[in-house]
């Protein structure tokens, strides 16, 4: 595979933002359908979904526990249950295991031949190491590439690896090496002597190389040995990301050899579009959402799982206005996400814990909090141990959900930019780094917690501190309003934008203000 | 050949954004590839673009009179970096205050800054000097 011609944009771009085209491909009296598959690490989920009249309803779901051994078994389990309910009764009645949801219409279609859009993030999801040179420069633009590709960031490395990152390397074992350094016609000493050292590989991951294009020859006879796909440089000027090529190169190689490697290639007689990682599909969908809800003035999704936080932010960033605002470092993307691997409720609970010491024993916590944060440890470590348990008293409802506000302040801190304000002969100047989103109005949470959480009672907690430890000023809003996905619909939406963009943009927004898809 | 790469910017809290627009345009006028960090540019900041773009020479500008303090140590940052060997130039009002230039040059070059440069400097011999240190240094394959 050769992406070198690159340059080709987002997955959704050549098809127009909104242009919901399943309209008129298998629609019959108007309507339209597909079947929407999120295969998680420890669940697969549903949803079959009816296009009428523009609007987007959930007719049914279903779930079942991922099939580990063999991820297509669980997949096809509920398609099955989806495309044969009947559907003048409830499906609950109707099926084991699969959960009736109020559709719009008693008359919707029963999902013979409904196409089935799925996305996957078990077995670890797309697991990517990335090699830059400078952490602010081109590892940066490496590490935010491959995020925005919905990959987990196992490693960076900067400047010269060494035989014991090699080791590491093989130790872990990615899926892909986001191979990056130099700008074009700039440094080559370093991808010179990287791409020596990952020649040395006893793993035989695939490679992208995404730097310096003056070294693209010298690349490909180095790693012969492996799967290597080319794409232009992310960073080819120091002022110009180019994230898209390299991005699309991630996605190919998960469409085309990962998803086998995972089991998922027996899916691709059923599923009308290749299957994605989970946070691709949700990236794409969050850019899409602040597209069309402008009056939002901006979105931000925080998706808080067992073991990471995923912070998405789009159409929020407020424009450095010239002399005032100096911006650092590569411009910010449009849509930005973050991960973080020391912040989630169970298997990350004992890191979240230690990471947000500062915020959990603070004085900005409310009443009553520090009675339960005394425990915290113990909670989180029990937490880590039986990352299924749910809280069985009041004290640990309590300790769940200043658990959630650790995670989510912290999280929201990470994501958002910087700025100092230094003073200058001609007044004062504010030196800026990453987003500015002080203009953002809407969080949405998702995931397990968040979406069973009444979103009322986790305001007051999730308060974020306005300076970070270096004095500097966190470009985050004073207030904000904070909707909930309620029933953890997001993955299923987002599935369904692949076939319904517009559509499902709307039944979002209106189920996260309260209404029901 | 492979054109020589500059990497230019004001350092400190210097905003002083006129005459930087003008070394660039001069420079990439004169085939030099010019990599411009604009105003306010920290040491760190010049050093990291000049690895990553492979640069030849940095070009620090100072004109608000602090130059002194926000260029102290350059060399030996660019030796911890490694970079060391870079072609390193200052120019502007570097110091506060009236003092001889032979004293302004000795500060400079007492720093590791390999030319330095008054306000009033030829430009053109500038770039004379810039080609030839860089060809003299010889740095191609950063």
């Amino acid at each position: 595979m050769n992406n070198s011609s690159g340059g080709r944009g987002g997955h959704y771009s050549d098809r127009g933002h909104y242009n919901d085209r399943g309209n008129d491909r298998n629609g019959h009296n108007g309507t339209a359908e597909v079947i929407a598959v999120d295969v998680g690490s420890t669940w697969t989920k549903a949803g079959h979904f009816v296009l009428r009249d523009g609007r987007l309803s959930l007719v049914r779901r279903a779930s079942t526990p991922t099939t580990v051994e063999h991820l297509p078994t669980g997949v096809l389990e509920l398609v099955r249950i989806l495309r044969t309910a009947d559907n003048r009764v409830p499906a609950a009645a109707a099926n084991r295991g699969s959960t009736a949801v109020p559709g719009r219409s008693a008359e919707a279609p029963a999902g013979g031949a409904c196409p089935v859009v799925c996305s996957s993030s078990a077995k670890g999801g797309l697991s990517v190491v990335a090699v830059g040179i400078v952490p602010e420069l081109t590892l940066a633009m490496a590490r935010r590439t491959a995020l925005s590709a919905g990959a987990r960031i196992s490693r960076v490395f900067s400047y010269e690896l060494t035989e014991d990152d090699v080791r590491t390397i093989d130790q872990i074992n990615p899926d892909i090496i986001l191979l990056t350094g130099g700008t074009d016609g700039g440094n080559r000493q370093y991808v010179e002597h990287n791409s020596a050292l990952l020649a040395r590989l006893s793993a035989r991951p695939h490679i992208v190389y995404a730097g310096n294009r003056a070294m693209t020859d010298r690349v490909r006879e180095r790693l012969t040995a492996f799967p290597l796909a080319i794409a232009e440089n992310i960073l080819p000027e120091l002022d110009a990301p180019n994230p898209e090529p390299a991005r699309a190169a991630i996605r190919e190689i998960f469409i085309r050899s990962i998803t086998s490697g995972k089991g998922l290639d027996d899916l691709r007689q059923l599923t009308a579009e290749p299957v994605e990682p989970t946070p691709l599909v949700v990236y794409e969908f969050v850019g899409a959402l602040s597209r069309l809800e402008s009056e939002w003035g901006g979105i931000c999704v925080v998706d808080l799982g067992g073991a990471t936080t995923d912070v998405y932010t789009a159409g929020a960033q407020l424009q450095a206005d010239g002399q005032r605002v100096v911006q650092k470092g590569p411009p910010p993307p449009d849509v930005l996400r973050t991960v973080e691997g020391d912040l989630g409720m169970r298997v990350s609970a004992p890191a979240a814990v230690e990471s947000r010491r500062e915020f959990l024993s603070g004085p900005h916590s409310p009443a009553g909090i520090s009675r339960c944060a005394a425990g915290m440890s113990d909670y989180a470590a029990e937490l880590r141990a039986r990352p299924a348990h749910l809280p069985q008293s009041d004290a640990e409802h309590a300790r769940d959900r200043l658990l959630a506000a650790a995670c989510v302040t912290g999280a929201l801190e990470r994501h958002a930019g910087r700025q100092r304000e230094v003073y200058t002969p001609q007044g004062p100047v504010w030196v800026q780094t990453g987003s500015d989103l002080r203009e953002l109005r809407t969080f949405v949470g998702s995931g397990g917690f968040l979406a069973a959480e009444e979103p009322d009672a986790l305001t007051p907690l999730f308060r974020c501190a306005s300076l970070d430890e270096r004095g500097r000023t966190i470009l985050l809003p004073d207030r904000w309003r904070w909707l909930r996905d309620r029933d953890n619909l997001l993955p299923l939406l987002a599935n369904a934008a692949r076939r319904f963009q517009r559509a499902a943009c709307l039944a979002a927004a209106d189920h996260w203000k309260g209404g029901t898809p | 050949m492979r054109p020589c790469v500059i990497v230019l910017g004001v350092i400190g809290s210097d905003c002083h954004a006129v005459g930087n627009k003008i070394l660039e345009a001069f420079f990439s006028d004169r085939g030099f590839t010019v990599v411009n960090l604009g105003v306010m540019v920290s040491q760190d900041e010049f050093i990291d673009a000049a690895i990553e773009t492979g640069a030849s020479a940095v070009l620090v500008s100072s004109l608000y009179g602090h130059g002194e303090i926000d260029c102290a140590g350059f060399r030996d940052r660019c030796i911890e970096r490694g970079i060391g060997d870079i072609v390193l130039y200052v120019g502007g009002n570097l110091v506060i205050g009236k003092r001889e230039p032979a004293e302004i040059q000795q500060l400079y070059h007492s720093m590791g800054f390999d030319r330095v440069f008054g306000p009033d400097a030829d430009l053109d011999s500038v770039a004379e000097f810039l080609a030839a240190d860089c060809a003299a240094k010889a740095v191609p394959a950063r």
